[in-house]
């Protein structure tokens, strides 16, 4: 058997991986760890919403491509390291695009088993503005997809 | 690492699939299968014959968990069913924070045109709202 996980930093994908390692260690099946960039837009912070133009500028920043791609890696690097440290045959693959799109595709063509992926647990408002890339893989993956708080 | 998968069913080949999975699943960890039909209580009206229609759902919603037990056993796989009626995903969120469950298993629907955008109210929601680990599996596409 051999299964996806989706990497992206966040405390829930540290999850989900935690639990595909799990599950891989027990069933013994490999691992592919997953991220797929898509250069984000930052903003810096600040309480009130910028007030004009300038402000705007001064608290947007978008990530370039070569910084995503650094990114990406660092922490793919990161998730083998972890895998590997529990014994779990590991993999890694840096895919481009909108991670909803790419992941599910990447993991048909691969011919995995299952997706794991992690999950923010934010209200339907919140996902609403925000979206969110584990249910947009669930809607498209034809595989089955294990989404992980 | 899992000892108690919930599949929550409605008959439908999405769960159906669902079962599939968590038989499977449950197998390979020696898990008990919980099989759990909700009559959902906003589907049926206040109006007068509302008793009759709860029943016959709570009915049909033995004849489920009963096929489901029947499925597991054949597999070898130890299972329980219940039949609860109220709202399914709060009942099913109650549910697995009663019975200590570890993971559920969810059925969605096909991946074509618009149904690929209709997740199922009861799954998105449980899979947006539980604080166990979901797998949501694909029904077999046979409509065309």
């Amino acid at each position: 058997m051999h299964f996806a996980v989706a990497i992206d930093g966040s405390t829930e994908s540290d999850r989900a991986l935690d639990h595909a390692v799990e599950l891989a260690s027990t069933a013994g099946a490999a691992l592919t760890a997953v991220h797929s960039v898509d250069p984000d837009v930052y903003d810096t912070g600040g309480a009130e919403p910028p007030a004009d133009r300038a402000a705007y500028d001064d608290r947007l920043i978008v990530e370039s491509v070569d910084d995503a791609e650094r990114r990406g890696e660092r922490l793919l690097e990161r998730a083998v390291e972890r895998a590997a440290g529990a014994g779990v045959e590991v993999d890694a693959e840096l895919l481009y695009g909108d991670p909803v799109r790419t992941l599910p595709e990447f993991a048909s063509a691969e011919g995995c088993d299952g997706i794991f992926v992690g999950h923010r647990g934010l209200s339907e408002a919140q996902e609403r503005v925000l979206g969110s890339v584990a249910k947009g893989v669930v809607e498209r993956s034809s595989l089955p997809v294990t989404v992980v708080r | 690492m899992y000892e108690d998968i919930l599949v929550p069913t409605d008959g439908s080949a999405g769960a159906s699939a669902a079962l599939d999975e968590a038989i499977d699943l449950a197998a390979q960890f020696d898990a008990t299968v919980h099989s759990l039909y909700v009559v959902d209580i906003n589907a049926t009206s206040t109006e007068s014959g509302a008793v009759d229609l709860i029943e016959s759902f709570e009915q049909r919603g033995e004849d489920v968990v009963d096929a489901a037990a029947e499925r597991a056993s054949e597999a070898g796989v130890d299972a329980v069913g219940s039949v609860v009626t109220g709202k399914p995903y709060r009942d099913i969120l109650d549910y697995v924070d009663d019975n200590g469950i570890d993971l559920v298993v969810m059925g969605t629907h096909g991946r074509t045109g618009l149904e690929r955008y209709l997740l199922g109210s009861v799954t998105e929601k449980v899979v947006r709202t539980a604080d166990v680990p979901v797998l949501t599996v694909r029904a077999p596409e046979d409509d065309g």
